[in-house]
């Protein structure tokens, strides 16, 4: 007889639905025969259903099982299929009675024992579930405080392959899951705080600018200068995670598989750090048969953080042009094509020199100018565009780390961030643009208009200071955080003096030629 | 000036064989002074070309040389390769002839010939050499600048090397001060290295020259830059060291133009800077202290080049009470930006912001790690 259970598969961040067909024809050698472009981890499903049934106390069919994956044109991968595939091979084979009336979906994985496993993406097949009309889901227990968080539809969690059957039986009720209590922690002080670390006042200004214009910040100093330390505070400062912003972060990482049994909302921004070794795939998102998200995706509202920028790959480092100017990245296949999204701040760190030393004045640097220039020329001019603020981390001396405190408090620069950040949205209403890091050249000439005195400045300084002609409108967009900060409405001299010491990497400082 | 002796009186034979002293000296392996020797024995470039020719070079330091340059000079036709290499842009100057720098002459062991694409340095020009370290301190590439424009504009050419730091800088304002510059390398002519320099060497060709002793093709070699600095101090009545650390190569030009009777100047630098060890070190061995442009014409006897109609050096006024504040604070000694913020009480947003205003009208230069200092001059 035949039986049909939907699931769904993952393409991206979506969940589409798939019906697992069952026939079982009561002829033919024992076995069973998936169809519908499975692919190699879904193939081995069939030993684990096989096991799972025999050991839930139920029959496996002694004859041929015919399994159809539909629609038949899609790639589907995965443990998740093992579920559903049970269920309709203990329907066809009348162990189950079928479940009438209400439409479910059901995804999960099975151990050999019969027990339920946790799926990735299970968010994602709840917010599908949701889109093509399901009356309820049901998933492994581990995964169902994540999807409880969508709203209007029921998720039922099980915990062996038994209890799904019985369930759908009728012969036990489930309790339908609620959305696991998300502890918010707007008004608590972010685990580690700005306060924390004593000086570097001027980088401290930098990361607040850095938030709250949403501008990409390269780091330059020698090592143990505390370039990490004061990077890891940047997600704190941050404005708190949007309803909307937490839901699509915790959807990429529940689709990546990284929020674990148990997992729920998450709402802290990420904060990732990619080895310098990672991969352009690793960085931006791939695989086979469906690309998985990327660093820069599971960075997606938070930070990402290249510590000793040069001695990522090149290609890598490259890779990252897209999704820093797209905010989201696109994977195209020849299969498939997904989008992630990739609204990061970039933080990146590097040293002064090949040996850390040349701007240390108490340790010499053994360098040489073209080693130097090398090191310098590893990250491309392109990429170093992107970067609107660069900013000078000098290594302290005990005794200036002894005089200086720690300053201010996260929660006080946040509250300027979020600030400056309302600013900003109420001006680019519309627009389609969130932060002054987006603003197109017309945007810049709307809102940062100079005055002769202003003009005059810049002209000076873009001629003596050696600021390439590029940088002029990154001033003029880290002028206008700055200002917004300062809660002005019209660029000032003093705001466009200080957006012209972020960029340091580009002035005549490290070599001459 | 406290110029070197007449010139020795070069060989005469060198510029009416100009072609064979060439063909002399593209063999590999050739050095000035087994060129010399060879001079010595044979008399001129012609006989001497001859006598490799024949194999038959007795002399024990070059018999070993003997059969390799038999046969490379028999390959050799002196007229042609005089040719290729003159329309290929590069002209060869024999000692003695025209072009050739006459101070260069008067060195215990000039070149017999140089290579030159560019305009070479008249006969009567002025010239002074700037040499400095490569990995400079802004303060040395501000000075370089300074100093080089300011006596390119008085109409003094620079002479120096063409590597990065204060050499650059040297060459790079002489000539956009509308100078003449003049760039001596430590390979063959055709040879840019470092390899950035491109555009450096381009100018130079356009707008003052490029020399070298070496032929075509000799790539950059340890050995050959302190050669190369013998010609610099060579060429000039005297060599400012701008920035030099205690084992700088520019202690070496230094050197050869003490030995050369040449004047020798420094600029001074803060002493506990490494940047500047090599500097200090030569003023307190008597080296000129070099604080203007204009002591470098002193020093040079070049005070009729002196304009005093232009008044060095005249500091802006600060505008207001906190750049005022900074400005007192920097004086002071201090150079951290959250050092300065502290003491004069301003946020660092608003220290940082008020710095580069006083950067941009210039009243004070911003550093390596973010140190402040003030100046530039």
């Amino acid at each position: 007889m035949l039986s049909r259970i939907c699931t769904a598969a993952l393409v991206g961040l979506d969940a589409h639905t798939v019906v697992v067909e069952v026939d079982i024809p009561g002829c033919g050698l024992p076995g069973i025969d998936i169809v519908g472009l499975p692919d190699a981890g879904l193939k081995e499903s069939r030993m684990r259903v096989r096991s799972a049934i025999r050991n839930s106390f139920f029959e496996f069919p002694r004859t041929r099982v015919n399994v159809n994956l539909a629609p038949a044109n899609v790639r589907k991968e995965g443990p998740g299929f093992d579920l559903p595939l049970a269920l309709a091979i203990l329907t066809a084979s009348r162990q189950v009675p079928g479940v009438n009336g209400r439409r479910f979906l059901a995804a999960g994985e099975l151990s050999l024992d019969g027990l339920v496993r946790e799926v990735p993406g299970a968010l994602s097949v709840a917010l599908g579930a949701r889109e093509s009309g399901f009356d309820f889901v049901l998933l492994p227990n581990g995964n169902t405080s994540e999807a409880a968080l969508v709203p209007d539809i029921e998720v039922f969690g099980v915990s062996s392959l038994q209890e799904a059957a019985a369930f759908l039986a009728g012969e036990i009720e489930l309790e339908p899951a609620r959305p696991a209590k998300v502890v918010r922690r707007d008004d608590e002080p972010p685990c580690e705080d700005l306060g924390e670390v004593r000086g570097q006042e001027p980088a401290k200004r930098a990361l607040e600018v850095a938030a709250a214009g949403g501008h990409n910040l390269l780091m330059v100093g020698p090592p143990g200068s505390g370039k990490t330390m004061l990077a890891r505070r940047m997600p704190g400062i941050l404005p708190p995670l949007s309803l909307a912003e937490a839901l699509e972060v915790t959807r990429v990482h529940s689709v990546a598989g990284l929020l674990g049994a148990g997992g729920t909302l998450i709402s802290d921004r990420p904060f990732r750090t990619p080895h310098g070794s990672i991969s352009p795939v690793g960085l931006c998102g791939g695989g086979v048969p469906i690309p998985r998200p990327g660093e820069v995706s599971l960075a997606h509202a938070g930070v990402l953080y290249l510590d000793e920028m040069p001695l990522f790959q090149r290609h890598a480092l490259e890779s990252l042009r897209g999704p820093v100017e797209d905010r989201q990245v696109t994977i195209v296949r020849s299969m498939v094509s997904v989008t992630y999204p990739a609204a990061f701040s970039l933080v990146a760190s590097m040293n002064p020199c090949p040996c850390g030393h040349l701007t240390d004045p108490r340790k010499e640097c053994r360098c040489s100018p073209g080693d130097i220039q090398r090191y310098h020329a590893r990250i491309s001019g392109p990429l170093l565009d992107r970067i609107d603020i660069q900013v000078e981390v000098p290594r302290l001396t005990r005794r200036q780390l002894q005089e200086r405190g720690g300053g201010e408090c996260s929660a006080g620069v946040r509250a300027r961030v979020v600030e400056a950040r309302r600013l900003q949205e109420a001006r680019y209403g519309g627009t389609g643009v969130f932060c002054n890091a987006a603003l197109s050249n017309s945007l810049i000439e709307k809102h940062c208009a100079l005055s002769p005195e202003g003009e005059r400045f810049l002209g000076l300084a873009v001629e003596k200071l050696g600021l390439s002609a590029r940088s002029y409108n990154r001033v003029l967009k880290v002028a206008r955080t700055i200002a917004d900060l300062a809660g002005v409405d019209r660029l000032e001299v003093e705001h466009l003096a200080e957006a012209v010491q972020y960029r340091c990497l580009e002035r005549v400082g490290v070599l001459a030629r | 000036m406290n110029g070197p002796g007449a010139p020795a009186d070069p060989n005469p034979f060198l510029v009416t064989e100009k072609s064979e002293l060439l063909a002399l000296l593209v063999l590999e392996g050739m050095t000035t002074r087994r060129a010399v020797s060879l001079l010595s024995v044979y008399g001129s470039p012609a006989q001497a070309l001859h006598a490799v020719r024949s194999g038959g070079l007795g002399e024990p330091a070059l018999r070993a040389f003997s059969s390799g340059w038999a046969s490379a000079a028999r390959g050799i036709d002196p007229g042609c390769l005089l040719a290729s290499l003159e329309s290929g842009g590069t002209r060869f100057l024999a000692r003695g002839e025209p072009g050739y720098p006459t101070l260069l002459s008067a060195i215990e062991d000039p070149p017999l010939g140089l290579f030159c694409r560019g305009k070479p340095p008249p006969g009567d020009a002025s010239l002074a050499a700037v040499v400095g370290a490569r990995k400079a301190s802004p303060y040395g590439l501000e000075v370089a600048r300074w100093l080089s424009a300011e006596l390119a504009q008085a109409g003094v050419g620079i002479v120096s090397g063409a590597a990065y730091g204060i050499d650059s800088a040297a060459h790079a304002s002489a000539l956009d001060a509308g100078g003449y510059s003049c760039a001596v390398l430590g390979c063959g002519i055709d040879v840019v290295y470092p390899r950035s320099q491109a555009g450096l060497y381009r100018r130079l060709e356009a707008a003052g020259c490029i020399l070298s002793e070496y032929p075509p093709g000799v790539h950059p070699a340890k050995e050959r830059f302190p050669a190369r600095n013998r010609i610099i101090a060579g060429m000039t009545p005297g060599v400012v060291v701008v920035e030099a650390s205690g084992s700088s190569g520019a202690l070496i030009t230094a050197r050869f133009a003490l030995d050369g009777g040449r004047e020798v100047m420094a600029v001074p630098g803060q002493v506990l800077s490494d940047n500047s060890a090599g500097t200090n070190a030569l003023i307190r061995e008597g080296a000129v202290a070099i604080t203007r442009p204009e002591d470098v014409l002193d020093a040079l006897g070049l005070d009729r080049l002196f304009k005093p109609d232009r008044t060095a050096g005249e500091r802006m006024a600060p505008a207001g009470p906190e750049q005022a504040a900074l400005l007192r604070a920097l004086e002071r000694g201090f150079c951290d930006v959250e050092d300065l913020a502290r003491i004069v009480g301003l946020s660092a947003g608003r220290a940082l912001s008020l710095l580069a205003a006083m950067e941009v009208e210039g009243l004070v230069t911003r550093g390596r790690g973010s140190r402040y200092q003030v100046g530039p001059r």
